[in-house]
């Protein structure tokens, strides 16, 4: 039997601000690399056959039991089901749930996302109901008096974190910022070794 | 101008309720007898819910000081921490316990729940959420280590610790007496709650 074969892969670059929503695959593999220092992004995502099963900070904290997720660690959905695996991470925890992100230009981008969602008849939730963000190459330290800090990620240039789809799902990201750098997004279909 | 008036209401162990809010009232959630949790969620007229998440990020904080706010989705204030007599630290981390967490560990599937609560006392008053909010769980014993850990243990509140909130806009306030008997040892079984409503500052 003919191995299967995968056309190329092309990244997606997003510069500050500006946003891509997709449909993923269960088992497909989403890469995000910095472009350099202080390159970010927002994740949101929901599942595909119900948008009302979201990735969730709250749920990952529960099950995770530690507020910073890792390599191996499974991020979860409002369902409490594993729904996004960790499968690289350069940065050393730079996969942020304690946050929230709000610059400036943060609820143009999600218009533009609900926009993007309805032009390409992908199921979303109503705009209210969208999901919490993750940030990417973003870190949050608590103080011993429970005071919430920014605690700078030294991403550089070709640092990448890698996810994995737990189900079919559609994830949406906004790039950070408005000067920051870019940004890449790759999808790759190619299941992993894993079971699902 | 209306009449000032005071109100309470026990709520049962394992249940929950809805009560409306004008702005400026003051509420107080009260553990009777110790130990207990309260799990909370607010929601206005217009939609906006409660938001663990953004209260988090606008505090910078695990938990609100006295004096700051719990935020709701739409970045606006809707209530004010104004006075805490429980050692805390409460939790802004978690989400209410659920039937599905109660079936994971093996409690069945007809566990009642704060989730249940919430959708149950809302729906009482004309309300369907889309989503459960992870809730402002009141007397929750949870810390996060220096390297990172979530660690929950039991409520040290005592009978008597109150917590005083003052709503900042109208809305519905949603307490749930947390039906959690799966990690509690006895006899540190689910107790009741008592909700204090002071219309002061909106008479």
């Amino acid at each position: 039997m003919p191995a299967v074969r995968y056309p190329r892969l092309l990244p997606r670059t997003l510069s500050a601000s500006q946003i891509w929503l997709d449909v993923v695959q269960a088992g497909s593999r989403l890469e995000l690399t910095a472009h350099g220092a202080g390159a970010g992004a927002a994740i949101f995502s929901w599942s595909l056959a119900d948008p009302y099963e979201q990735l969730s900070d709250a749920y990952t904290f529960m099950e995770l039991r530690r507020v910073r997720p890792a390599v191996g660690d499974q991020l979860y959905s409002t369902l409490r089901r594993p729904m996004i695996s960790v499968e690289r991470d350069d940065t050393d925890h730079g996969i942020d749930l304690l946050g929230h992100d709000y610059w400036w230009p943060r609820e143009k981008c999600l218009d533009a996302l609900v926009e993007e969602a309805r032009a390409n008849a992908i199921p979303a939730p109503l705009r209210r109901d969208w999901p919490y963000a993750v940030n990417i190459f973003a870190r949050t330290r608590i103080s011993e008096s429970g005071d919430l800090i920014d605690d700078p990620v030294e991403t550089k240039e070709g640092d990448r974190i890698e996810l994995r789809a737990k189900f079919d799902m559609v994830v949406a990201v906004m790039a950070a910022g408005t000067i920051s750098p870019a940004i890449d997004i790759l999808v790759d279909p190619t299941p992993g070794p894993d079971p699902l | 101008m209306n009449e000032r008036s005071k109100e309470t209401i026990r709520i049962p162990a394992r249940e929950g309720v809805a009560l409306d809010l004008r702005k400026g009232y003051r509420v107080s959630v009260v553990d009777l007898a110790g130990h207990q949790g309260a799990d909370c969620v607010a929601v206005t007229p217009g939609g906006a819910v409660s938001c663990t998440r953004i209260t988090r990020a606008r505090n910078r904080r695990l938990f609100p000081k006295i004096g700051q706010a719990i935020y709701a989705d739409d970045h606006e204030a809707m209530l004010t921490l104004m006075e805490d007599t429980s050692p805390g630290p409460h939790g802004l981390l978690v989400p209410p316990c659920d039937p599905t967490m109660y079936r994971l560990r093996g409690a069945g599937c007809a566990h009642p729940s704060c989730h249940d609560n919430f959708h149950d006392a809302l729906a009482r008053k004309g309300i369907q959420l889309g989503r459960t909010p992870p809730s402002i769980c009141l007397f929750q014993n949870v810390v996060v280590d220096e390297i990172g850990a979530i660690v929950i243990g039991v409520n040290t509140s005592k009978a008597g610790d109150r917590v005083t909130f003052r709503a900042e806009r109208d809305l519905v306030f949603v307490v749930s007496a947390c039906p959690n008997d799966v990690f509690k040892r006895p006899p540190l079984q689910p107790t009741d709650l008592e909700i204090a409503i002071d219309t002061a500052e909106a008479a």
